[in-house]
């Protein structure tokens, strides 16, 4: 089975040089179409997820923005102990099995960018529509993302063809090994049941642990901004935000940066603990890379995570640094 | 995906692909196959669960969960091994101080001490700065004197879910006078605790990039699944 993948990628490089532009134009619409569709529609349905030995069941349900309510989301793990995120508006609930309720509250976030909208550039992936295929009984279109660097991961999509949600994925690195799939095996687009529409009404009891966010960076109030200072081509910045930190007193910085389809955050916040890890770990799909900045006699922890290769992780991780200003 | 013969002969085919994927010797196109449908029919929900049951006595184990869980055998029948994963890019950074410490032997020992613990860790490099304890007078400039300690070995972590950083107030520098007063006992607490705060945050900063990058995002759901990825540690 990894052969194939890897004779797909191959295939697919190999098939690049003679693709048509159309071929590529199309599937850069079916990406916007798909990022419009999954927050413009409003469906319910079941998915498994699978990330190396191990495969979950979850359950989502997702409302569009009305007119009096905010796009609300629901999602909910059916094996093992029951978590669930719930998301509504400016609002984002996880409950935890063991980690109690986590909240978050933000003011209404506007991202810089928009994912797959803002264009995914075909400077540094190849796209193409390899064929039609079928996933949870509905008909769909597959689609290759293959990075032209080895800064990102590659990427195999299966839209709907009906209404270009995301129907099945698959991450794939540059061994052409599957890290991750997501692959729906029910799913009814259209209007909400009356059960699935309280389910996106519930919320917690108690919330245990509550992270306000200020989206509205102001330079003035942050002791320092940050900045990467190397950063793979193509990826942009795609919001920033200063958050108390989950895990201690202080205010941290966080950068979101996407190229349209891999995206990543850079975290920086000041130590208090005196204890300094610095650690590269690969928890599924994602990178986590934790470093020391050190200015004076003040100690930074820098992370990096999200779904990029661990190496471009670490080189973004090294090249944080506070912005200078000039003085 | 056209099935061909009658439905009875479809559902046998599907019956015996069940009893192969449990068996974890179904191909990826069988695994879907069953998967689909497993979901469309109660019946063979619970055959999943009874042929579960039968193969975990065959292979001697037993299964205190009667329910259906079908991962186990769908694990082996998927490509599970991701490729090692190698920090390429400025490790040399994070090993090179180690190479001058004398105490390698010690985070050997704490490898295997710790051995028993929940989490496994990836390679992790532990920092351990000077911090400045109490019975210090305030203008011993230790932060700004030592150089941090390096540590680079595998780590296991423990899973106390304890977050008492301030059993942390330890010192340890690179000059012989200070790590004199610190015992390897010391250090490997240190260690144990840098990692667990580098993990909690891990954790929590899991969380807010699946909401940082689901903003605008059509993977927003991709996005939150993969915060599983951390109970599977």
């Amino acid at each position: 089975m990894q052969w194939i993948t890897g004779k797909v990628l191959v295939l697919s490089l190999l098939a690049s040089s003679a693709m048509s532009a159309a071929n590529t134009q199309d599937a850069q619409s079916l990406l916007a179409k798909m990022s419009d569709s999954a927050q413009s529609l409003s469906y319910q349905g079941e998915f498994v997820y699978q990330q190396g030995g191990h495969l979950e069941t979850l359950s989502v349900i997702h409302r569009a923005a009305e007119q009096s309510r905010p796009q609300s989301e629901r999602i909910l793990y059916l094996d093992g102990a029951p978590r669930e995120v719930i998301r509504a508006g400016n609002e984002l609930f996880l409950s935890h099995h063991n980690g109690g309720v986590t909240q978050l509250q933000h003011g209404p976030l506007v991202p810089m960018l928009d994912r797959f909208q803002s264009g995914v550039s075909g400077d540094h992936y190849d796209l193409r529509i390899v064929g039609i295929d079928r996933v949870a009984g509905r008909e769909t279109y597959l689609l290759v993302v293959v990075p032209k660097d080895k800064f990102r991961h590659g990427y195999q999509l299966w839209l709907d063809r009906q209404s270009s949600l995301l129907l099945k994925s698959e991450l794939i690195d540059s061994q052409g090994m599957i890290i991750e799939r997501l692959q729906f095996t029910s799913l009814d687009i259209g209007p909400l049941s009356d059960d699935a529409q309280s389910h996106l009404e519930q919320r917690p009891n108690e919330v245990d642990s509550n992270v306000v966010v200020n989206n509205q960076s102001n330079p003035a109030q942050a002791p320092m901004s940050w900045e990467a200072g190397w950063l793979p081509e193509g990826f942009e910045l795609h919001s920033r935000a200063v958050r108390s930190s989950p895990v201690s007193e202080h205010a941290v910085d966080a950068l979101t940066f996407s190229d349209g389809v891999a995206s990543f955050t850079v975290f920086v916040e000041p130590d208090e603990t005196g204890l300094l890890s610095q650690a590269s770990e690969k928890i599924g799909a994602l990178s986590a890379v934790a470093k020391i900045y050190r200015e004076g006699d003040q100690y930074f922890h820098v992370t990096v995570m999200g779904d990029i290769p661990l190496g471009t992780a670490e080189r973004v991780a090294v090249s944080v640094r506070p912005v200078k200003t000039a003085s | 995906m056209s099935e061909k013969g009658s439905p009875n002969s479809a559902r046998e085919r599907l019956k015996e692909s069940l009893s192969v994927s449990l068996d974890g010797q179904a191909s990826e196109l069988e695994l879907r196959r069953v998967l689909d449908g497993i979901s469309n029919d109660d019946s063979l929900r619970d055959l999943a669960g009874r042929y579960q049951l039968i193969g975990d006595a065959v292979r001697g184990k037993t299964n205190k969960f009667a329910g259906v869980d079908i991962s186990a055998g769908v694990m082996a029948a998927i490509e599970q091994d991701e490729a090692p994963a190698q920090p390429s890019v400025d490790s040399s950074e994070i090993t090179d101080p180690a190479a001058d410490l004398p105490n390698g032997n010690f985070a050997q020992r704490l490898w295997s001490s710790l051995g028993k613990v929940a989490v496994a860790a990836s390679v992790a490099a532990a920092v351990i700065i000077g911090v400045r304890t109490s019975n210090l007078t305030q203008d011993v400039p230790l932060l700004a004197v030592h150089e941090p300690t390096v540590l680079t070995q595998p780590v296991q972590l423990a899973q106390s879910g304890l977050n008492d950083y301030g059993a942390a107030s330890l010192r340890a520098g690179n000059n012989p006078e200070s790590r004199g007063n610190v015992s390897s006992e010391q250090l490997a607490h240190a260690q144990k605790l840098a990692n667990q705060a580098t993990r909690e945050r891990f954790r929590a900063y899991a969380l807010q990039h699946a909401e940082l990058s689901a903003v605008g995002g059509a993977q927003s759901t991709l996005s939150f699944a993969r915060l599983t990825s951390f109970d599977n540690q």
